[in-house]
């Protein structure tokens, strides 16, 4: 759902006009940009939205006349969508880190109808045109308090630290998953009376001789790893929250990182 | 193994015969990039939206350049990135891996 009723994926203009139609001033979800289109504005807009906790809608071709707003359009330089796209992702003053967005365009009388979606970035803050902006009802305005910006960056420390937890312990549960799976095979077997063969067999013998007879049954469970196989897991997160869980502590020691990262 | 869950992650484990595993330079392309491709194909299937984050595990064989416990795990982190897989960041867990394991590997 978007705040203009239907899914983003079915909006219409009708639809954009229709909630323009019952709309007041821009509170803090929506900002209409109507008669002239300038970058550094895009930029701003788009970056206050994703240094926001709910992200926004830039509806661009709507203007605020005496009867309310209209959705009229505005004449974009080229094609309204790659446009935007160059635009909030300009390597050099684009928005970064880039915020997660989506734009939808149509014709109308005076060119064309935008609506961007932006999404609060999981990171923040986003900084654009050298600077961060924030997302205040009605206004837009460069972040100036030392508090606000500690804020935003704890946010986006707090969010990664977040993510690496979620991804490496993703990824080892997804290791102790093929090492239980191969453990499992190998015990049937081993009670199936066939003798193991090849890296396997020489893995169990190995285990065998490590482990003294005289430890407790569920010893087996705290065996180390066979050293005869080579096991690797990848893990991807998207990064889905903003911070708002608290930090996630590793219940283990943390894991050695080998060699540098270049 | 594939694995997703409820908080955007997805991830790819496999396990690969000591004899399968020649650690050079194509290992990370033939192995680990598939893995990521995949996870990452998952992740966006979901709906997973904003920075990625990577974390590359890898435990067992033999390095005599490198001994250590049977247990430990090399971990190998990259983010943030965006989505889809990145071939500067697969060469470099490449290099990274193989310096972990005592070789050399020069940079491009």
């Amino acid at each position: 759902m978007t705040i203009f009723g239907p899914g983003w994926a079915d909006l219409t203009l009708q639809d954009v006009q229709s909630y323009l139609n019952d709309a007041e001033d821009e509170p803090l979800l929506w900002e209409a940009k109507g008669t002239r289109l300038d970058k550094n504005e895009v930029r701003t807009q788009v970056c206050g939205f994703a240094n926001s906790h709910e992200g926004g809608y830039l509806i661009l071709g709507a203007d605020k006349t005496d009867d309310g707003w209209k959705a009229n359009g505005v004449a974009f330089d080229g094609e309204p969508i790659t446009w935007l796209s160059d635009v909030i992702g300009d390597p050099e003053r684009g928005v970064r880190p880039r915020p997660d967005f989506d734009i939808h365009a149509w014709p109308a009388d005076n060119g064309h109808v935008a609506v961007i979606r932006v999404r609060s970035t999981s990171t923040p803050p986003c900084i654009a045109n050298g600077t961060v902006y924030e997302r205040l009802p009605g206004k837009t305005p460069p972040v100036r308090d030392p508090v606000r910006l500690a804020s935003l960056f704890g946010r986006g420390d707090e969010a990664r630290k977040l993510a690496e937890a979620i991804a490496y312990r993703a990824a080892k549960l997804a290791l102790d998953a093929v090492t239980k799976d191969e453990d499992t095979q190998e015990e049937e077997r081993e009670e199936g009376g066939r003798a193991p063969s090849g890296p396997s067999g020489s893995r169990w013998a190995w285990r065998r001789q490590a482990t003294p007879p005289t430890l407790p049954a569920d010893c087996s469970k705290t065996t180390s790893p066979p050293r005869t196989g080579n096991t690797s897991a990848t893990c991807q997160t998207g990064c889905r929250t903003a911070g708002a869980r608290g930090p996630v502590r590793s219940s283990g020691p943390r894991p050695r990182s080998y060699g540098d990262a270049s | 193994v594939l694995r997703a869950s409820w908080d955007g992650a997805a991830a790819v484990a496999q396990r690969i015969a000591k004899d399968d595993a020649y650690l050079d330079d194509a290992f990370v392309n033939s192995r680990v990039g598939p893995a990521w491709r995949l996870a990452d194909e998952v992740v966006q299937r979901l709906k997973g939206f904003g920075d990625f984050y990577v974390t590359v595990l890898f435990t067992g064989g033999n390095f005599p350049r490198r001994p250590g416990p049977a247990d430990e795990i090399l971990a190998m982190r990259r983010g943030p990135l965006l989505a889809g897989v990145d071939d500067d960041h697969l060469a470099s867990l490449g290099r990274e891996l193989l310096r972990s394991l005592g070789t050399g590997a020069s940079e491009p």
